[in-house]
């Protein structure tokens, strides 16, 4: 399970804070979609969970292990998606997914087997001995999440993993989440998209301002606008105060 | 082209860069903020006493240069010359120095730079684009062409009456004499990016250029003094002395060899001033028109190579290779990936190589500045000495402390560093990786230096075992201490690789907290062995050097802890 508890995050040189009193809970074998507009917090609060940043206060826990406390032990149930890819340019895929390995310590036949796995399933398999630099947006997200599965985490956290991918490659994500959760693993990813949200989510939270606007199943959050054809992006837009701005603007 | 477009270009270049941030040290990002008042206390106190090392590094530096045109100044006024023949002096050293270091760097600054990708979507010519690189590269090698030539305008003013040609001659000589070796570097490094075509070996093509100017300067060198040295002896020929001697009966030959320092040094001097200036000034322009024109020719054409050409033949010749998947460890991992990022610029990749070849690269300048010969004479005469072999430990040591490579560590992952902090991996597993590399780029060429030395020096040939153990030491010391520094304030937003290291002070703190222990290490060894003997002495070296090691470790496990938890 992942919880998070009262979680505050200010920047330095941010007046508010990135994160307001965060609270959120995640069941194993759920997909969860984490939502909201640009600067809502999102990244900050992904970057918390994963070890980048430090909450200011509050406590974090995966599956009973606290990130304060045990911040290594933690790192090694979690798999991450980067919403940029930044990956060692110079090395090879193949090299590169090698060096997750070693980092991860996953043996030389599990390594062998999910890199095979990973890399056929996105169809990257012929591009594993070529270097990084060469590679497309897309072909390195691909090998990010390829990188965050390799040590089979009990939890995956992915920020924007739609992002830069093909339609095809992006079916195929969406089906490996919807697998990983049937493992009862943790699925925890940010989206802007709604309909990507809405198709796959088992439960999403909307994150507005640094504060968590609301949280539940689609069907409840569809149930909250109480009103025939109501729609996660339309509630989406009512709670980011987003829909007033667009009709007065357009 | 058009200035104003120009003029943005350097605007936005320069807008990311705050010297604030730079020349500060202090904690990163969002760690910020825990920092105690006491912790922010010391921060500041080392922070003071980190940048007395650097000038006081500096200052001996220039001192050292000051003494030396100021012999050269006296000798052409005593031969009737003038004033004006230290300039001259200084302007060939700077011209070599900024030269060697401008086409180091050229290649990132010109051809590689992350934000040149948009850039070049944007409405603005190659004429543009290159003469904002251009002068970019001019105000990164300024410092250094500073360093050297503050020395000769101090002995100018000192040996020469003050006047209004003084002063723009001097704004002449600092700020636009140096477009000539900064235009040349360019036009060479062109050259050399368009001769590696789309071939992997691009930057191997690079290092071999480099190293090449290397040995044509010392080949050089070594042609003049055979030239000069047909009527003078051996120790002569290579010592100021020598080189006075000659220049006594040969100044009006050499000084037509290098008509642009004369200009320079005339612009200075009242009644020549407006013609030296004006020549200086043409040639300048000249050069740096010349260079803008050239490389605007055939920009995008390299830049497109450097984009394309190594990841396509790399793919190409992959391709048949079956992947490997054996198990490494952790430290093996992170040290692999540390070198790959060294590789991934020539910016890197020099600073790796220049490092270990500093002693060949300074006999190339002291042999220039006619500074061999004497130090050649002074060996001669500690020769068989009981405090040779220290000195000779000394200054190998000096040779290893001159290094960026652990202090600019962090600053060289740039954007990816954080990815760092989501690996499973302890603190000192990090350091240990960092460690071997270290160690690998810098004990090892200790060793050879070593070796050569003890040979060299005619020493009995178990001293090369204390030598390389102390060095290994010094090593470990330098590695903890660079580490250190620059993980409590790393410098990640660079947009050209040059940036994260020859722009990074983190690199200077370290050289100036290297330079400070040593003096440390040498002054206390000379007090202990002045009393109580020299292998008390060698029993304090090894103390000082037992205590950086344990008090560094400590620092940068604390400071691992902080960056990597």
């Amino acid at each position: 399970m992942l919880k998070i508890a009262n979680v505050t995050k200010s920047y330095s040189n941010g007046a508010e804070p990135a994160v307001k009193d965060l609270s959120l809970q995640v069941e194993g074998g759920q997909i969860f979609g984490f939502l909201g507009p640009n600067g809502a917090g999102k990244s900050t609060t992904i970057k918390m969970i994963v070890g980048i940043l430090r909450q200011d206060s509050g406590t974090i826990e995966v599956n009973g292990l606290d990130n304060q406390a045990d911040p290594v032990g933690i790192k090694r149930i979690i798999g991450y998606v980067p919403d940029e890819p930044n990956l060692y340019e110079k090395m090879t895929a193949v090299k590169y997914l090698n060096f997750i390995a070693d980092v991860y310590g996953v043996s030389e036949e599990l390594r062998k087997e999910r890199i095979e796995k990973y890399s056929k399933l996105f169809e990257i398999d012929k591009n594993l001995g070529d270097e990084l630099s060469s590679f497309s947006h897309g072909m390195k997200q691909k090998i990010a999440v390829i990188s965050a599965c390799i040590h089979d985490p009990q939890v995956i956290i992915l920020d924007e993993p739609m992002v830069g991918l093909d339609p095809r490659s992006s079916f195929i994500l969406k089906d490996l989440l919807a697998k990983l959760a049937s493992e009862n693993k943790i699925v925890f990813f940010s989206t802007h998209v709604m309909e990507v949200a809405e198709k796959i989510c088992d439960r999403v939270a909307i994150i507005n301002h640094g504060k968590l606007v609301a949280q539940g199943t689609i069907a409840e959050l569809k149930a909250r606008q109480g009103e025939e054809g109501a729609s996660l992006e339309k509630l989406f837009l009512e709670l980011t105060d987003s829909g007033d701005v667009l009709s007065e603007n357009l | 082209m058009k200035i104003s477009n120009v003029r943005l270009l350097l605007k936005a270049y320069f807008s990311g860069t705050k010297l604030r941030d730079i020349f500060s040290i202090g904690q990163s990002s969002d760690r910020k903020k825990k920092s105690s008042l006491l912790l922010k206390a010391g921060k500041g106190t080392v922070s003071v006493l980190l940048w007395l090392c650097i000038i006081i590094g500096f200052a001996s530096f220039m001192m050292i240069f000051g003494f030396t045109y100021y012999s050269v100044e006296m000798l052409g006024q005593a031969l009737g010359k003038g004033p004006g023949l230290s300039i001259v002096f200084a302007m060939f050293a700077s011209t070599l120095m900024v030269f060697i270091f401008g086409f180091m760097e050229g290649t990132d600054i010109l051809y590689k730079g992350k934000d040149l990708g948009l850039l070049r979507t944007l409405p603005v010519t190659d004429g543009d684009l290159i003469t904002s690189r251009i002068v970019v590269e001019l105000v990164n090698l300024i410092p250094i062409h500073l360093v050297i030539m503050i020395p000769a305008l101090i002995v100018f003013y000192l040996a020469n009456p003050f006047s209004f040609a003084t002063v723009t001659g001097s704004l002449i000589v600092l700020f636009i004499a140096p477009l000539v070796p900064v235009a040349l570097a360019s036009m060479l490094t062109m050259l050399v990016s368009r001769l590696g075509g789309r071939g992997p070996g691009k930057l191997t093509i690079q290092l071999i250029a480099f190293l090449a100017i290397i040995l044509l300067l010392g080949l050089f060198q070594t042609g003049m003094m055979d030239s000069i040295g047909s009527n003078m002896t051996a120790s002569e020929i290579s010592s100021m002395s020598g080189i006075m001697a000659f220049l006594s009966s040969n100044l009006d030959q050499v000084l037509k060899a290098v008509p642009t320092f004369v200009w320079a040094a005339q612009s200075l001097i009242p009644g020549k001033a407006v013609l030296g200036s004006l020549a200086t000034i043409a040639i300048c322009a000249a050069f740096f028109v010349l260079s803008c024109w050239l490389l605007s020719r055939s920009y995008v054409g390299i830049v497109c190579n450097f984009e394309a050409g190594d990841a396509r033949s790399r793919r190409r010749k992959r391709r048949s290779e079956d992947p490997e998947y054996r198990q490494h460890s952790a430290v093996h991992a992170l040290a692999v990936a540390e070198w790959n990022i060294i590789r991934s610029s020539s910016s890197f990749m020099f600073e790796l190589v220049g490092e270990s070849v500093i002693p060949i690269m300074l006999i190339v300048i002291y042999g220039a500045m006619g500074m061999m010969g004497d130090i050649a004479e002074g060996i001669s005469q500690l020769q068989g000495g009981s405090l040779f072999p220290f000195i000779v430990f000394g200054v190998l040591m000096l040779f290893e402390g001159f290094d960026l490579i652990s202090a600019t560590s962090i600053s060289r992952q740039g954007k990816s560093f954080e990815l760092n902090r989501v690996y499973p991996v302890q603190p000192e597993v990090f350091v240990k990786a960092k460690l071997a590399v270290h160690l690998i780029a810098t004990w090892i060429p200790n060793i050879f230096y070593s070796i050569f030395a003890v040979a060299l020096m005619q020493m009995p040939w178990w001293y090369v075992i204390p030598m390389t153990a102390g060095g290994l030491a010094f090593a470990v010391a330098m590695c903890y201490e660079g580490l250190a520094i620059d993980m409590n304030k790393p410098y990640l937003t660079w947009k050209n690789p040059q940036q994260a290291v020859k722009q990074n002070t983190n690199g200077i703190k370290a050289m100036g907290l290297a330079l400070f222990q040593l003096l440390v290490a040498g002054a206390g060894f000379y007090f202990i062995q002045n009393f109580f003997g020299v292998a008390w002495g060698a029993v304090w070296i090894a103390a000082v050097f037992a205590c950086m090691v344990v008090i560094s470790r400590k620092a940068v496990m604390s400071a691992a802890k902080r960056t990597y938890c």
